[in-house]
């Protein structure tokens, strides 16, 4: 598959905590890669100089992110704002994973 | 002869020839690829991942058919996930075109790197998630390889399998009649493996570590999945042993067909209640079939274990009442969460502590995490509406924790009634008598309580000070200790007092002269594991309560646990005539 050309200089950057209790464990890592994959841009993460593919569980899950770890985020692409603003709001709202266990 | 020990994962013992499927590991050079090679080799590459996952459906699709649950096969569905992996397939690619090498190659350098990278995780969990990416990867490579792996389900003649590690789809379609047992390095109770195992039925010991190492092709094995050993090249008299040991097996087997719809009543009339103890819904039918009514003790750990996130109030009211449903119209006693955050979290060190069998566990811990025990309790009140629930809460030792829990209880009723959820307002609510304070004030206890079941495990471990698994005092876990009897006593006394039913539901009510013992004491109902039923119907069919009473009555004059055991031997010699085919005091030889 594809992807449409990216503007050349559009990789744009921000940082995000990971709040989940256990880290960021198999489930929110699916699923923050599943709304991903909806958009065009190329994400990736970075800890501490490690850069992974956003979209890849495998890579995210090599991450090993603790409650508490400080994770760059970078999207490169048309819809890199607009992915940025989901990461965000996903990591504040623990990935998809309520801190209430009772839903 | 050497004997490993692992972890039994599906009950039975098996005699056999091995058959060992060896570990890959091939062997790959680079080549480089001419400019025209190179897309022909990504649509060689593409074809293998479009028929590993291809490969993977059929599997899922089968087991399905063969009517096993959903939830096994959710494991295949997360392969399919992997296999589309943007870091094993994209990277691949992209790599092919850049370095312009045959695709084997970079696939694999490419998954060593994840390997790697894997390797130094602190987490354990996600380690694990290891052995899923290598059984994916794994698929692809022997596809391009054109390597198919030693093939399970068209093996020509019966023997016991013996393997590092097998995939879930290659436990699934293993065929019954060729597998006699199977034997690996890696696994736990809970893995994959063990589960499939129990659902095909095929006796299985997984995590032995170095099974691999010591077997070779044609060697003969014993696989006892009962108690989770495997015997490599046994000598003449460990295969005679085992050769009894099948037999009584196989005997139980048999018991079961003709003592399955007779009740487990002594010759002057007394009926016993035998019940069985499971984990997992799927234990069910194997359970029933072996006679049981009711299940005693369903433990909910599984549920919580292997997961980062506690399982929602709807997962678990679809669990619990699935599984009252396949009891009813016999009950169900389901036990609230006995485990503690370390157990639970898997990974987050600060739960782990010092000496966690005296730490936050079970009731404590439930106590303490209201936002993990309020839905779980809310999930047993809802699943009363499909059968004859009862629930039981682990660890009480004292009144004030009791109150509490059905404090918590009496919430998520008001929570269901104002939202209109049916459920059983006047479900059953026991305590698992399991620490000595529980035993002492058994009679406060029963005051509040609508039964009680001996958890002997635990007691006899708190009571004695001994943690079997410690081999240097092992030996001094004794169930025939007259402090043991003594508190069993005890509680028979306080329960029949206050009219509140009693049942036990440690290893020692399946043991065949113990749940006499228990029986001459006074305890009607003992909840086992399922394989025990028959053996133990059988001995009370061939006993009076009358006789059983007064031994039980003697034991309580002995002294030490020696005396009880010969007392107890030198009794049933003389009241089962064919006493010897029972083995004597099972906790004692392992």
């Amino acid at each position: 598959m594809r992807r449409p050309r990216k503007r050349e200089g559009y990789a744009l950057k921000r940082k995000v905590i990971v709040q989940n209790e256990v880290g960021l464990h198999a489930r929110p890592a699916k699923n923050l890669v599943s709304e991903l994959n909806k958009y065009t841009s190329d994400v990736y993460i970075e800890k501490d100089g490690y850069r992974v593919n956003a979209k890849s569980i495998i890579g995210v899950l090599t991450l090993a992110a603790v409650k508490g770890t400080e994770l760059m985020v970078i999207a490169e692409g048309e819809d890199a704002e607009e992915v940025l603003d989901v990461v965000e709001r996903m990591f504040k709202e623990c990935l998809g994973e309520s801190p209430q266990v009772n839903q | 002869m050497r004997t490993l020990v692992g972890i039994g994962a599906s009950p039975g013992i098996v005699i056999g020839k091995a058959y060992v499927v060896h570990s890959e590991s091939f062997r790959i050079f680079p080549r480089r690829l001419t400019d025209e090679e190179v897309e022909g080799e990504i649509d060689r590459f593409k074809e293998a991942v479009a028929a590993s996952r291809q490969e993977i459906l059929v599997v899922k699709e089968a087991f399905l058919e063969k009517g096993h649950s959903p939830d096994l096969t959710e494991i295949f569905d997360t392969h399919i996930h992997l296999l589309e992996d943007p870091v094993l397939t994209d990277e691949t690619i992209r790599r092919v075109r850049e370095e312009k090498r045959n695709v084997e190659f970079i696939f694999s350098q490419n998954v060593e790197a994840i390997e790697e990278r894997f390797s130094s995780v602190p987490d354990e969990y996600l380690r694990q998630r290891l052995q899923d990416i290598q059984a994916v990867s794994g698929r692809i490579l022997r596809k391009l390889l054109r390597k198919e792996r030693q093939s399970l389900s068209h093996l020509s003649e019966k023997v016991v399998l013996i393997a590092h590690d097998l995939t879930p789809a290659e436990t699934a379609s293993m065929d019954k009649e060729n597998v006699l047992a199977f034997a690996t390095d890696v696994g736990g109770r809970t893995s994959h493996m063990a589960i499939m195992a129990k659902a095909l039925e095929i006796p299985a010991v997984v995590g032995v570590q170095t099974v691999t190492q010591y077997v070779k092709n044609d060697d003969i094995v014993i696989v006892d999945g009962l108690q989770g050993t495997v015997i490599v090249a046994p000598d003449e008299q460990m295969l005679n042993e085992y050769q009894v040991r099948r037999e009584r097996y196989l005997e139980s087997e048999r018991l079961l067909t003709q003592l399955k719809d007779l009740p487990a009543q002594t010759v002057d009339g007394h009926i016993v209640t035998l019940s069985a103890n499971i984990d997992l819904p799927e234990e069910i039918g194997s359970a029933v079939g072996h006679g049981a009514s009711g299940i005693g003790l369903f433990r909910t750990e599984f549920l919580f274990l292997n997961r980062t996130v506690p399982p929602s109030e709807d997962e678990q009211t679809e669990t619990y009442s699935q599984a009252a449903r396949l009891v009813s119209p016999d009950p169900i006693t389901i036990r609230s969460l006995d485990i503690g955050g370390d157990k639970l979290l898997g990974s987050d060190v600060r739960y782990q502590e010092v000496n966690p069998f005296m730490g936050c566990r079970a009731i404590r811990f439930c106590l303490a995490h209201p936002e993990i025990f309020k839905p779980q309790l809310r999930a047993i009140l809802r699943a009363t509406a499909h059968g004859r629930v009862r629930l039981i809460v682990p660890m009480v030792t004292s009144l004030s924790e009791l109150r509490r829990a059905k404090a918590m209880l009496d919430e998520a009723r008001d929570e269901l009634r104002a939202e209109g959820i049916p459920f059983d307002p006047e479900m059953p609510v026991g305590v698992m008598i399991e620490t000595p304070s529980a035993v002492i004030i058994a009679d406060v206890l029963a005051q509040e309580v609508d039964f009680f079941s001996i958890g002997t495990n635990d007691l006899i471990q708190y009571a004695l000070a001994v943690d079997r698994v410690n081999e240097r005092i092992a030996h001094l876990y004794e169930p025939t200790h007259p402090g043991i009897l003594r508190m069993l006593k005890l509680v028979v006394d306080a329960s029949r007092k206050a009219g509140v039913s009693l049942s036990i539901c440690g290893e020692i009510a399946g043991d065949l002269p113990l749940a006499l013992v228990l029986v001459g004491l006074g305890v009607r109902e003992l909840s086992m594991a399922a394989a025990a039923i028959p053996e133990v119907k059988k001995l009370i069919r061939s006993v009076s309560l009358k006789d059983i009473e007064r031994l039980a009555s003697r034991l309580l004059e002995l002294s030490t646990g020696e005396d009880v055991r010969a007392e107890i031997q030198r009794t049933i010699a003389q009241l089962v005539p064919n006493h010897k085919d029972y083995e004597l005091f099972t906790w004692a030889r392992t």
